[in-house]
């Protein structure tokens, strides 16, 4: 891990906007909330994006993502995926 | 750089009637493929261009306008018919040589290889390297066989609906006829099924850190899609391939096929596309479509009757 943070819902969410953007995923100047799709016309992610927020993912929370878990629905939007980061959480 | 989403894909039937066309016009040239000398091959594929095309121009199919403004610096001499025609008979060229594939002893072209030494270059630095396949005729299959024979099979990135049909049936049945042949060359397929793009993007990215060797079809097939200049033309490019190779620090190295003056084919791995000092990830992903860009350019002015993506090519919408 490399740096606790507070396992709130909105932390998650806010973390996972400014890493879009420290990943240079997407503007800064672009704003974001749970409902901000993450592909095609929300933020526009292709896999090779998403796949660099996923590392980022795993070494922030110390997750480990298996491929079955990686289904489109759980990357749909802000929301959806600070669901799943939650989700995979409370599950360790 | 605009996007596109293809991670949905319901828009997809089962069957079209186009499918009957294509499994008609494979079984007609599979008997051809077969049973007719390879160097007489030319003399069928260009008859039948010379017949099929000038009906595709009279049914707003062909892509002699848009040549004639892509190719506009062209010399006086030049004759955009000829070229859509030959451009025609190579695309079909090329799906006999698939087709020969099947026979017994196969399809033995004669290859030659130039540029190896880049991909022995770029596994020596640990990163693994990305092939950038051009979109030219010839290239799918041939630059996977020569590939295979200099001892580099590729990890191959393919979308799922690969080929000529756009159906379901077509995928299980006719788009197969084309990845099975190339199968033999490669190390593996990797599949962008609908659903599966980050895990396989995730398996491309293992496969860089094992030092292997991926490759990827300069296409307009992608969830991220840019434009590349080619003379007043705009060719649609995914951005995947360039944005790998920066995420992995891979070198990129474009791949492409010419035919030989005396038979065969000659391949040609390029020296890898310069990754120039760029300020951030997209600057640099946008130095290497742009590097790209100079380097199709130049190709299709030289040899605008390989060129495999014409009808993708758009005009800047500012020209009306």
């Amino acid at each position: 891990m490399v740096e606790p943070i507070s396992i709130s819902r909105d932390a998650i969410s806010v973390w996972v906007s400014d890493e879009l953007v420290r990943l240079e995923l997407v503007d800064a100047s672009v704003s974001m909330n749970a409902d901000t799709g993450l592909f095609g016309r929300g933020i526009g992610l292709d896999s090779v994006d998403l796949l660099r927020l996923l590392i980022s993912i795993e070494l922030k929370f110390d997750l480990t993502l298996e491929d079955a878990e990686l289904t489109p629905d759980r990357f749909r939007t802000v929301g959806t995926l600070t669901d799943f980061i939650l989700g995979k959480l409370g599950a360790q | 750089m605009t996007s596109q989403n293809t991670i949905d894909d319901q828009s997809v039937r089962f069957f079209e009637l186009r499918d009957v066309g294509l499994i008609l016009g494979l079984a007609g040239l599979a008997l051809i493929s077969w049973v007719w000398p390879e160097r007489y091959w030319q003399v069928f594929t260009r008859m039948t261009a010379a017949v099929v095309c000038p009906v595709l121009r009279l049914a707003g199919r062909g892509h002699t306008a848009i040549m004639s403004v892509v190719l506009e610096k062209q010399p006086a001499n030049f004759d955009v018919q000829k070229i859509e025609n030959a451009n025609f008979a190579a695309r079909l060229e090329e799906q006999l040589q698939y087709l020969r594939e099947y026979r017994p002893g196969g399809w033995q072209p004669s290859l030659r290889m130039a540029g190896a030494e880049n991909v022995e270059r770029a596994l020596q630095r640990g990163t693994g390297c990305i092939l950038w396949i051009d979109p030219l005729v010839f290239c799918p299959l041939v630059a996977k066989k020569a590939l295979h024979a200099a001892g580099y099979p590729p990890s191959h990135l393919s979308r799922y609906y690969h080929g000529p049909s756009n159906s379901e049936f077509g995928r299980r049945f006719i788009n197969v006829i084309t990845s099975r042949c190339e199968d033999r060359y490669l190390a593996t397929r990797l599949i962008m099924k609908p659903g599966s793009e980050l895990v396989q993007t995730r398996r491309l990215c293992h496969l860089l850190k094992s030092n292997e060797v991926v490759s990827i079809a300069c296409s307009h097939h992608g969830a991220s899609i840019s434009e590349l200049p080619i003379n007043v033309g705009r060719l649609p490019c995914a951005t995947g391939a360039p944005t790998l190779a920066v995420d992995m620090n891979a070198p990129l190295l474009p791949v492409s096929v010419a035919t030989a003056s005396a038979g065969g084919f000659e391949i040609t791995i390029g020296a890898p596309l310069p990754a120039s000092p760029a300020p951030n990830r997209r600057a640099a992903v946008r130095g290497l479509l742009a590097a790209n860009a100079t380097r199709l350019e130049s190709i299709v002015n030289a040899r605008p009757a390989s060129f495999a993506a014409w009808r993708n090519m758009r005009l800047p919408t500012s020209r009306g």
